[in-house]
């Protein structure tokens, strides 16, 4: 089943549920209600009873009460005494007696003509009759009629049955009791329906006068009664004798009928009581009472007071609001079901809503989300569910992320696996030496390179310290590089050392090292890597020492050539001054030839001699003592700069070059080139040595112009990490390339023929680069131009003599 | 376009809701059905009334009323047997042709249970009808002695000549008038009391001088120069009739004792300034002290604005006694009218009513009294 039919269900049960509540509630409430109105009722019509009881006893007393009137008893005195003076009053009752009652029924005697209209019957009539009938509206009394003491009547308002009544009960017993009542019955005399009220008349001293009847009119006593005490309109009342017969009803009725409905009068039991009955299919509430009389003049005939009302009048107000009610709760019933239809349908699109979604994200849509309006449960859980289903994407993302990071640890796991058996297969087959080693230097663990390398067994070299084999000359700058690692000011350090193999032979050893820490900073091991530089350290001094053997030598060969160059100098000159001395005396020798008569032949062949072969040789002799004398120069030059003093200070090469290009404005114009200075970084360099060096490049440029073209040089230099390069390009004839690795080398000239020099300007320069840690290298093509290219080390600060 | 699946959802909701709301709506409609045609299943209890509503006899609109005041209140209680009482009212115009026209179209068209008409002359007209038609014909105001002589299905229910004729002569002793002149309606009813009227003052040794006057009579000098000698005039008629009679007499000058016929008891004649004085035949409705009177009268001119009169109290007390009657017991010609021959007594608003068994008269009676100053004072 649906939820939305479960809450239908649910709320059709519950309106069930309610619907029969209700009915119960008014059930019960109806129940109560015509419990109440029963109650009620009742007091009603003990109200009506009472009336009616009370007016009857009423009409007895003013009866007793008028009749007893001095002009009435004084007519009956005298009635009493004509009677008195009668032979046989009763033959003359007898008489008077037959003659009444033989008259016709549709007329009237003379003697009852005469009764009703003696003076004492229209004193009744008036008294009894008109003047009540003006007071009530109706005449209580249908018949009012006076007899003497013989029983003989003297007086009469209507038509009494007889002359004589002595013979009848209720007179006998209005005489010796005092009072007769007669229970309700039709009155021929009168031709209506009454009690009959019988009351003696006394004189004053008690003594029997006769008697007074009357016939109380009972009808309109109930008529009276019932409108004072009735309240609604459907009210009927019916007033019974105590056999059951009818008196009075509200309809119309029989007089003294047998009440027809067995029903009802089987109901009637005890003194009163209420009760709901039917009455020509029409719902009624009843009750009734007996009458209890007034007193001992009128104790009451037991009469039943019957009084019913229709019971749709009665609830009239209250079906009217139970119509509302019942209205109302269809309506309320309706409006419930359409909202229960309603609720239902919400809450199951909303269930709908949850069910796809749910559907959608258990089919893995973590990215769907339920969009459900509003806050109330649903929203919420929608919410909640949209918030788990983020915190599950987030969870599955860390899912996946912790899959990928197992995967990943997995991986590295196994690369570290791997990496462990490499890092094992490295440790151990290195080719260098590794070597874990604690924080107080002992070694932890060590590899077979580091145990061949110090020559200890493994399990030795593990019970000894670093500091155990470290040579005594390195240990103190190695403790001092571990103290600065420990302590955090450096974290790895590399140094050249040496080790006391356990032979004790040392051992040179480049080592590098470097701590690792344990997550809170406290220094877990270090990692050391000893490489076995013995060879090349071995190398290196016998390279240094070789180095500084050839310096030695350099130094050697300077002072050789300086010396060689100052001593050759001397002989030069005076190979110079001979040669010229020589050279004059060949002129004198040519002026004496001219004034001695030396043979023509002699003369002819020596004077080719003097004039033309000695003046070449001379002149042979000459250029080289001037050649010699250059290449002097130029080596004492060359051996001065290896001896010169060097002042490395920060070079303002712009400056630099602008001075020399001022020097050499002279060659630059002549040659017609044009020289383009770029803006140039600084360097470090001797100033002296740099402008020597620059001037012999841009001289050089200045001689290897190309005629055929207007020459150019440019200078330009870029700053590349802590050096400074410089170029000087031009646009000459270039060098051919199998010149191109000589031209650094003394004394070599690229044309000797063509150009002049010494063939040491650019090893001048190449000199001038080693003693300022400064390269030099050329592109050049042949007929295009070329570069020269000179790094110099960047100005760092300082000067160093 | 709206989405489908809003569409199903609506198809859904209306789907259900039809399913739950219509049983639930077809359970009202039934009940509410149910409920308005209980009360009208039975055919209604038609009772043909032919009464003058318009001329002379206007004055018995009053009865008309308290006829349908009646009916609405005994419908209100659920009719006879939940079978409303259905009036079915025509104007007699005050002309027995019209009424015996009314008669036989009624019996042709919608024949009712039983007919009550208005007026002697009327009534007079239909009995025939009514015995050949087996149908109970109920006289009100209708006080022509011969009325309840015209066989089994004829009953009045009024007062009669007799009772008139009775109170008037009381009146008339009580004044010790020996001369009376009477001028009375040329109909059944006028008629008969002045003929008895006339029998019984002449009886006691009067003399007697009587004159009539059509339906019609606009103008009532030539009896009034008829009468206007003697110590007494007694004038008999329709209310109409009886305001004409005594603002002539007044306005002749006429100084004697003037007496009338219960129909002066009219508030249309009482209300007259010309009417102080005149002793006149009265039912006891009239009577402040009556109580069953006093809740009517209220009730009447509530209702319609206007005071009761006896004519509309007799309207009124009969069609809750045929109610009463018919209640519990076959609704039928024949059954009517053998509950009016088996006789009955009832309590109405007039005081109480009593047919005799086997007799054809409920006697409204009638007692002595004056106008004064538009009041009904009963007499000693």
């Amino acid at each position: 089943m649906k939820t939305s039919q479960k809450i239908m269900a649910g709320f059709l049960v519950t309106l069930t549920l309610t619907a029969a509540l209700a009915f119960y509630a008014d059930f019960a409430s109806r129940r109560s209600l015509e419990e109440a109105i029963g109650h009620e009722s009742l007091i009603l019509a003990q109200e009506t009873m009472k009336r009616i009881d009370l007016a009857i006893h009423d009409k007895i007393m003013y009866v007793w009460d008028n009749a007893e009137q001095a002009w009435i008893l004084s007519h009956i005195v005298k009635s009493n005494q004509s009677f008195a003076e009668l032979d046989s009053p009763e033959d003359f009752m007898d008489r008077i007696d037959r003659e009444w009652t033989s008259s016709p029924q549709d007329t009237l005697s003379p003697l009852l003509l005469e009764l009703q209209d003696n003076e004492l019957s229209r004193a009744l009539r008036q008294q009894f009759i008109n003047s009540l009938l003006k007071k009530y509206g109706y005449s209580p009394f249908p018949e009012l009629f006076v007899t003497n003491r013989y029983g003989a009547v003297i007086a009469t308002t209507g038509r009494t049955n007889s002359y004589r009544q002595d013979k009848k009960s209720w007179w006998q017993t209005a005489r010796e009791q005092g009072i007769s009542l007669e229970d309700i019955a039709y009155d021929a005399g009168s031709d209506s329906y009454g009690i009959a009220v019988a009351l003696r008349l006394d004189d004053s001293d008690g003594n029997f006068l006769g008697v007074v009847k009357a016939i109380v009119n009972v009808g309109p006593i109930v008529k009276t009664a019932e409108i004072a005490t009735s309240r609604y309109q459907s009210a009927r009342t019916r007033l019974l004798t105590r056999d059951g017969k009818i008196i009075f009803r509200s309809r119309p009725y029989r007089f003294l009928q047998d009440f027809s409905d067995v029903t009802l009068i089987n109901r009637l039991e005890g003194g009163e009581g209420f009760f709901v009955g039917n009455e020509q299919n029409v719902q009624r509430f009843y009750s009734y009472v007996r009458s209890k009389g007034k007193d001992r003049h009128y104790p009451g005939f037991g009469w039943i007071l019957l009084v019913s009302n229709d019971a749709d009048e009665v609830l009239a107000s209250a079906e009217v609001l139970r119509t509302r009610i019942a209205v109302v709760s269809i309506l309320l019933i309706m409006a419930g079901i359409i909202f229960a239809l309603f609720l239902s349908m919400t809450i199951n699109r909303s269930l709908g809503v949850l069910s796809a979604g749910a559907e959608r994200i258990g089919g893995g849509d973590l990215d769907f989300r339920m969009e459900l309006a509003g806050d109330d449960e649903f929203g919420q859980v929608a919410g909640t569910f949209n918030a788990m289903v983020r915190n599950l994407q987030e969870i599955t993302a860390s899912r996946d992320e912790l899959n990928a990071e197992i995967d990943k640890r997995n991986m590295a796991e196994k690369a570290l696996r791997e990496s462990e058996k490499r890092f094992r297969a490295t440790f151990e087959q290195a080719a260098v030496g590794i070597a874990l080693v604690s924080p107080r230097g002992g070694w932890l663990r060590v590899n077979r390179k580091l145990c061949a390398i110090v020559g200890y067994p493994e399990d030795k070299l593990r019970q000894l310290t670093f500091q155990d084999i470290t040579h005594p000359d390195d240990l103190d700058t190695d403790l001092d590089f571990y103290r600065q690692v420990l302590a955090g000011e450096i974290s790895t350090y590399s140094l050249e050392k040496r080790y006391i193999r356990l032979d004790g032979s040392p051992v040179w050893i480049n080592l590098t090292v470097s701590l690792v820490r344990d997550d809170d900073g406290t220094p877990a091991y270090f990692i050391s890597i000893i490489e076995d530089i013995d060879q090349r350290k071995n190398t290196e001094l016998e390279r240094d020492r070789l180095s500084l053997e050839l310096n030695k030598k350099n130094h050697e060969l300077e002072q050789i050539i300086y010396v060689t160059s100052h001593d050759l100098r001397s002989p030069l000159v005076n190979v110079q001054g001979f040669s010229k001395e020589l050279s004059a005396d060949i002129k004198n020798l040519l002026s004496l030839w001219q004034n001695t008569g030396i043979p023509a032949a002699i003369r002819n062949q020596a004077e080719p001699l003097l004039h033309q072969d000695i003046p070449e040789s001379l002149q042979f002799i000459e250029k080289g003592i001037a050649r010699m004398d250059d290449l002097l120069n130029g080596l004492l030059r060359l051996s001065r700069l290896g001896r010169a003093s060097l002042t490395l200070e920060e070079c303002d090469m712009n400056r630099l070059l602008a001075d020399i290009v001022a020097t050499m404005d002279f060659q630059i114009k002549e040659a017609g080139v044009q020289v383009e200075v770029s803006d140039l970084p600084t360097c470090r360099g001797d100033r002296d040595q740099l402008n020597q060096l620059f001037s012999n490049l841009l001289g050089n440029a200045l001689k290897y112009l190309d005629p055929g073209r207007p020459g150019r040089i440019n200078i330009n230099g870029v700053k590349e990490k802590d050096r400074s390069v410089y170029c000087v390009s031009d646009n000459g004839i270039g060098i051919a390339r199998e010149h191109q690795g000589k031209i650094f080398e003394i004394f070599h000239r690229l044309n000797p023929a063509e150009s002049e020099g010494d063939g040491l300007g650019l090893a001048i320069v190449n000199r001038i680069l080693d003693r300022l840690d400064g390269k030099i290298w050329v592109a050049s093509e042949e007929g295009r131009g070329s570069s020269f290219y000179v790094s110099l080390p960047g100005w760092k600060g300082g000067n160093r003599a | 376009m709206m989405p489908v699946k809003n569409r199903i959802f609506l198809n859904s909701f209306g789907s259900t809701l039809l399913k739950i709301a219509a049983p639930i709506a077809l359970i009202l409609v039934a009940v509410i059905l149910f409920r308005s045609m209980s009360g009208s299943e039975k055919e209604p209890v038609r009772i043909g009334v032919i009464l003058p509503l318009s001329g002379a006899g206007s004055f018995l609109v009053d009865l008309r009323d308290a006829m349908v005041l009646a009916a609405e209140e005994v419908n209100a209680l659920g009719g006879v047997d939940n079978r409303e009482i259905e009036l079915i009212i025509e104007d007699s115009k005050l002309s027995p042709v019209e009424a015996e026209k009314i008669f036989l179209r009624l019996e042709q068209k919608q024949p009712p249970l039983l007919y009550v008409s208005a007026l002697s002359s009327v009534g007079m007209a239909l009995a025939p009808l009514a015995a050949q038609h087996q149908v109970v014909l109920m006289g009100l105001v209708t006080s022509a002695p011969a009325f309840a002589e015209q066989g089994k299905w004829v009953f009045r229910n009024y007062t009669n000549s007799q009772e008139e004729t009775r109170v008037a002569q009381r009146i008339l002793d009580t004044l010790k008038v020996r001369e009376l002149g009477i001028v009375h309606l040329e109909d059944p009813y006028g008629n008969s009391v002045a003929k008895l009227l006339g029998q019984c003052f002449v009886a006691k040794g009067g003399k007697v001088a009587a004159v009539a006057f059509t339906n019609d009579v606009k103008d009532l000098t030539p009896q009034i120069e008829t009468v206007r000698a003697m110590p007494a005039v007694y004038v008999v008629g329709l209310v109409g009739h009886i305001r004409l009679a005594i603002r002539q007499l007044r306005q002749a000058g006429y100084a004697g004792h003037l007496i009338a016929a219960s129909g002066a008891a009219n508030p249309k004649v009482t209300e007259m300034a010309e009417a102080d004085g005149v002793y006149v035949a009265i039912p006891l409705v009239y009577n402040e002290d009556f109580l069953f009177a006093r809740q009517f009268k209220d009730k009447y001119k509530a209702r319609f604005g206007k005071p009761f009169s006896h004519q509309a109290t007799n309207g009124y007390d009969c069609v809750k006694m045929i109610a009463g009657l018919l209640e519990g017991n076959e609704v039928s010609r024949q059954n009517i009218r053998l509950l009016l021959a088996r006789g009955f007594l009832y309590s109405g608003v007039q005081g109480d009513y009593e047919l005799k068994a086997g007799r054809q008269e409920i006697i409204m009676p009638l007692y002595p009294a004056r106008i004064d100053h538009g009041q009904l004072r009963l007499s000693q």
